[in-house]
């Protein structure tokens, strides 16, 4: 089912200002959309007002064509897995994901079937008839996991639920999670402040800061065309490196003037507009390349390298003193306090107003 | 008031009114409030005639003839549905109910449109009769296909009822066996395993529990194998669905309608809030004015209360004996032999209690009337009860729910309490029972100046009893807290014992454990001849102020040792132990240890409690009592009304039961509440229970 949000915000009761405003969101049917962002950022409000467990103070919920906003919870059709999975202690497992469908007073036969075509899915059948407490931390994560299957509701909703796991864990039952959505095709809406989580599982990421949607769109978007700066920096790791400076006379000069980078093909235009600008240079740590070439070649010096196996990260120093973390493959030797050169393509360049943070393509859009 | 060039709707957004003759007046008043000389005088003109010739303004006339038009064809629709109503006779009413609301909402549809711009009432009916089909349909075709289902579910139930397969019956039987055979095989084997120690009893248990319930499950499933009973729970489901599912759906329109009535405003020609005005004599009635019947009802009710029960009891109609609120002034004073002043009190403060949810009443209908009445005037519609009943089940449920509760404490707790309060300014002493007066602050003069037979006493028992608060329990905290910390020391062998022996005080009944004191320690008790053997002279304890006084002490220290000892020890388990190992790092050592952590993470978590341990001394009536009846006796000092080792509440006991001084022991519990409410404040006032 469609879910779309027009102009959504939240006052909670005796506060001042809006929690989040002015949200406008489209998740289309059999999309797994990502609401990602920073704690406090209002990501699970946004997910409680969709599942009505928060009023809305203005703006429309549509499931569908159907307006949601004052619909109770239990006639939205819709299933939540909780982050603290909020199983029933003095329940078996089977009972757990039986429960919805009793409060329907559905038939044993249905449930039953439901009931095990989940716990076949979710691979729990072996202890359908034990308790949340005998069980362990992964296996109550599928057991809250199918309790939400088994409704088949039209939309899912998870606030954070693979914070509870540990690594390993949790990096299997990312997998597992994308593998359950082909599966039931089901439009889900995932919320989380793990930007891995968000960039592995998603086909669409929301991504909010200040109750305020920074962007969205599909995962490699985000990643590849930041539309500010606190997405460039929010999505990847090791985060992007950036360079303050201005542009004077059609070129890039980093702030202290320690380098100059010259305009990308496509943005001279751009740049000739904005001469003078004071603007951020952004350049992801993998895109910096080994070795001398004509122009936007950085000369630095490594300080620390943390090896992580196929790749190392170098946390190396401009000569002007600015720091610089770069990401090579793992094989190449380097030692500390080496001098290095490396280069970037203009390719990989990603410029931002300093002032409003936006990417510059989209500053002259909005002009 | 003017005519705003824009209403605002329930949302807050500003909208253009529809309204012409209304809009044109707004124009001309906004036009005349920034003129000024001449100019200002021709738009007063032109807005008096436009005011004058209201209904001959080409809207008033378009609008009346919609009004007309909408008049016939409601007239018109009301008639179809009754003749419908009567004509067809449908198997599933609520499937002919849908039918006939979508017939209408597609004539509500056709009608309306062509006064969109009209007016707001027909865009709010129009778009009304769009969301309605928009819904119903689909619920109508929802409904048909479960009534089919049904219908089909039925069928082969009844087949499966003719045939009676008593093939399958039996199958299933032999079936049954295998899964019992199989499960009391698993279930041997665990015994097995039990036996030869491979696996604890508790994890047998808990499998043989795992087994039980899948067995159930499984047997159930198989039951279901047999057609008829498969179908009857099939159908069972069925019906439920039937029974719920248009319900749910119709909520889920029901949402969307009331979104429509807050997104469209309403146009008003009043400029004041009359009807608010003219509600405001009589409850309900400027709801009613608003078409908001339910809660017109509501008020109405509580009107009746008002006028028929609240003002003629104050008046002194339908009262036990006294005369409203004017008994309680006289007091039946001058009334008749069988006239009790104190009944004349009681009825008084009912009727004021009375009077007082009137008044709360009417001022709840008057500020929801002039609410919605501005409302209205701004353009926001009046509440139906749909949304109503939305609302108070959202944000006034916690309301509803302690309302009753609320009446019954105020009977039963403040009635009392203000009755004591009143009953302190009255002269009800022996020789005033069934009829007394007004006094006003004499019973405290009296108390301040311990003049008279009953004040004498009062600042030698005032001091005795803050001493004895004081002392009695923190000796029982120091104690307690001393035997806590003993017995939790890690040394200590048996801690099961002790504690259960540190607990006895508080297990026993405390009147058991006084009344055996008070005799041992009796002019002729053993322990009395015990004691005077070891000093060599008679020492008579109960006859001694100062004796008796350190044995109730040191009695109580006692008794109120165990609950202190049971806080202390919780707390001692709770405090983690490797806050004693960093110590134990840094330096300190044993008496340093308990005096900079011990005490410090306990005092602070069991601070609050002690507060109620000491305003639990100060009313401690039974010990005082019970040991020696607040005796030795010296009239002298003290009156013929208490004795030396007398506290407060035994004093107010002995004030209003033995001797009748009510309106002096009032006073005097009237002070003590003040102090025991500050101190227990004062206590409280930093927890969270407190708090929250």
């Amino acid at each position: 089912m469609d879910v779309s949000l027009n102009n959504i915000g939240k006052k909670y009761e005796g506060r001042e200002k809006f929690t989040i405003r002015h949200i406008d969101l489209e998740i289309k049917s059999q999309d797994f959309c990502v609401i990602l962002g920073p704690s406090g950022c209002g990501k699970s409000t946004l997910l409680r007002m969709i599942a009505g467990l928060n009023s809305i103070t203005e703006g429309e919920l549509l499931f569908g064509d159907k307006l949601m906003n004052k619909v109770e919870p239990k006639d939205r059709n819709i299933a939540m897995v909780f982050q603290s999975y909020a199983l029933y202690p003095h329940m078996t497992v089977y009972d757990n994901m039986a429960f919805s469908l009793k409060m329907r007073k559905a038939s044993k036969e249905l449930i039953h079937e439901r009931v095990m075509e989940a716990a076949e899915v979710l691979q729990i059948k072996d202890y359908l008839y034990n308790r949340p407490a005998e069980i362990s931390g992964g296996q109550r994560q599928r057991v809250a996991l199918g309790r939400a299957m088994v409704r088949k509701p039209a939309v899912f909703l998870m606030d954070e639920p693979l914070s509870n796991l540990d690594a390993k864990l949790r990096e299997h039952m990312r997998v597992e999670l994308v593998r359950l959505h082909k599966r039931l095709g089901t439009t889900s809406i995932y919320v989380t402040h793990d930007q891995t989580e968000a960039m592995t599982m998603a086909t669409k990421i929301v991504l909010l800061n200040n109750g305020v949607i920074q962007q969205q769109g599909p995962p490699e978007e985000l990643y590849q065309h930041p539309a500010n700066l606190f997405v460039a920096g929010f999505i990847g790791t090791p985060t992007m490196n950036t360079f303050a400076g201005q542009i004077e006379s059609g070129q890039f000069v980093s702030e202290g003037g320690s380098f100059t980078m010259a305009a990308p093909e496509g943005m001279r235009e751009l740049f000739a507009a904005h001469e003078g600008r004071k603007i951020t240079l952004g350049v992801r740590g993998e895109r910096f390349e080994e070795g001398l070439s004509d122009l936007n070649h950085l000369e630095m010096k490594v300080e620390v390298i943390e090896m992580l196996g196929k790749e190392q990260l170098l946390y190396c120093t401009l000569k002007d003193g600015k720091q610089c973390v770069i990401s090579a493959p793992g094989y190449k030797k380097y030692t500390t306090d080496e001098d290095v050169v490396f280069h970037v393509k203009p390719e990989a360049m990603h410029f931002f107003d300093t002032e409003s943070g936006l990417r510059l393509e989209n500053l002259s859009e909005k002009k | 008031m003017k005519i705003a060039p824009k209403v605002i709707d329930q949302i807050g957004e500003a909208h253009e009114r529809k309204n012409l003759y209304l809009r044109e007046l707004a124009a001309l008043e906004e036009k005349a409030a920034a003129a000024g000389g001449d100019e200002l005088k021709a738009l007063q003109k032109k807005i008096a005639e436009l005011r004058r010739n209201k209904s001959e303004h080409p809207y008033q006339k378009e609008l009346a003839a919609y009004r007309a038009a909408e008049k016939n064809f409601l007239a018109q629709l009301k008639a179809e549905e009754a003749r419908e109503k009567a004509g067809q006779p449908d198997d599933d009413p609520a499937l002919a109910k849908l039918s006939r609301e979508i017939r209408q909402s597609q004539k509500e549809e056709a009608f309306y449109e062509p006064y969109v711009e009209l007016t707001y009432d027909a865009e709010l009916a129009w778009r009304n009769a769009v969301v309605k089909l928009r819904h119903l349909p689909e619920m109508m075709e929802n409904r048909r296909l479960l009534n089919e289902h049904i219908a089909r579910v039925q069928k082969e139930k009844q087949t499966a009822a003719a045939h009676g397969d008593s093939a399958i019956k039996a199958q299933i039987s032999a079936e049954k066996k295998l899964i019992e055979k199989k499960y009391a095989l698993r279930n041997q084997e665990l015994k097995e395993k039990q036996k030869s120690g491979m696996i604890s009893p508790k994890a047998v248990h808990n499998e043989s529990r795992v087994l039980k319930r899948a067995k159930a499950e499984e047997i159930q499933m198989l039951e279901m194998k047999d057609p008829l009973c498969s179908k009857t729970e099939e159908l069972r489901a069925l019906q439920h669905r039937h029974k719920v599912e248009l319900k749910e759906e119709r909520a889920v329109m029901q949402a969307d309608l009331s979104d429509l009535y807050r997104r469209i405003p309403v146009e008003t020609e009043d400029h004041l809030p009359l009807r608010a005005w003219v509600g405001s004599l009589i409850p309900g009635l400027s709801q009613l004015l608003n078409q908001q019947f339910v809660k017109a009802l509501l008020f109405f009710l509580s009107g009746l209360f008002t006028f028929l029960v609240a003002i003629p009891y104050a008046l002194g109609f339908g009262n036990f004996r006294g005369q409203g609120i004017a008994g309680l002034i006289s007091l039946a004073e001058g009334g008749k032999r069988v006239d009790r002043s104190i009944i004349f009190m009681i009825e008084g403060i009912i009727a004021i209690i009375l009077l007082l949810f009137a008044a709360a009443a009417y001022y709840f209908h008057i500020r929801d009337s002039f609410h919605v009445e501005k409302q209205r005037l701004k353009g926001i519609r009046p509440n139906r009860w749909t949304e109503t009943r939305q609302e108070i089940s959202r944000n006034g449920f916690p309301y509803i729910v302690s309302a009753p509760a609320l009446i019954v404490i105020v009977f039963i707790v403040l009635l009392p309490a203000i009755t004591t309060i009143l009953l302190s300014f009255t002269n009800m002493d022996p020789k005033n029972q069934s009829k007394f007066v007004w006094i006003g602050l004499e019973n405290y003069k009296t108390l301040a100046l311990g003049q008279g037979v009953a004040g004498k006493a009062f600042w030698l028992i005032l001091g005795w009893t803050v001493i004895w608060t004081l002392a009695a329990t923190t000796l029982a905290i120091l104690i307690g807290f001393f035997l806590a910390l003993l017995v939790n020391q890690e040394r200590i062998r048996g801690k099961r014992f002790w504690r259960t022996i540190y607990l006895l005080p508080w297990a026993v009944p405390a009147f058991i454990t006084i009344m055996f004191f008070s005799i041992m320690l009796a002019p002729n008790g053993p322990l009395t001849e015990i004691i005077s053997a070891i000093v060599g002279h008679t020492v008579n304890v109960k006859s001694d102020t100062t004796l008796t006084r350190i044995a109730l002490v040191m009695l109580q220290g006692w008794l109120g040792s165990s609950y202190i000892f049971l806080l202390c020890t919780g707390i001692l388990q709770s405090i983690p132990s490797d806050l004693y190992e960093a110590a134990d790092i840094d330096g300190a050592r044993g008496f340093q240890r308990i005096r900079h952590i011990t005490v410090p993470l306990v005092l602070f978590q069991i601070a609050p409690l002690l507060v109620t341990q000491y305003t639990f001394n100060f009313n401690n009536y039974s010990i005082i009592a019970l040991f020696n009846d607040g005796g030795p006796f010296f009239p002298s000092l003290y009156g013929n009304l208490a004795g030396s080792s007398d506290i407060l509440i035994s004093y107010i006991y002995k004030l209003t039961i033995d001797k009748q001084y009510q309106a002096l022991g009032a006073s005097i519990t009237v002070i003590v509440s003040a102090v025991l409410m500050f101190i227990s404040y004062l206590g409280f006032r930093k927890t969270k229970a407190f708090n929250s």
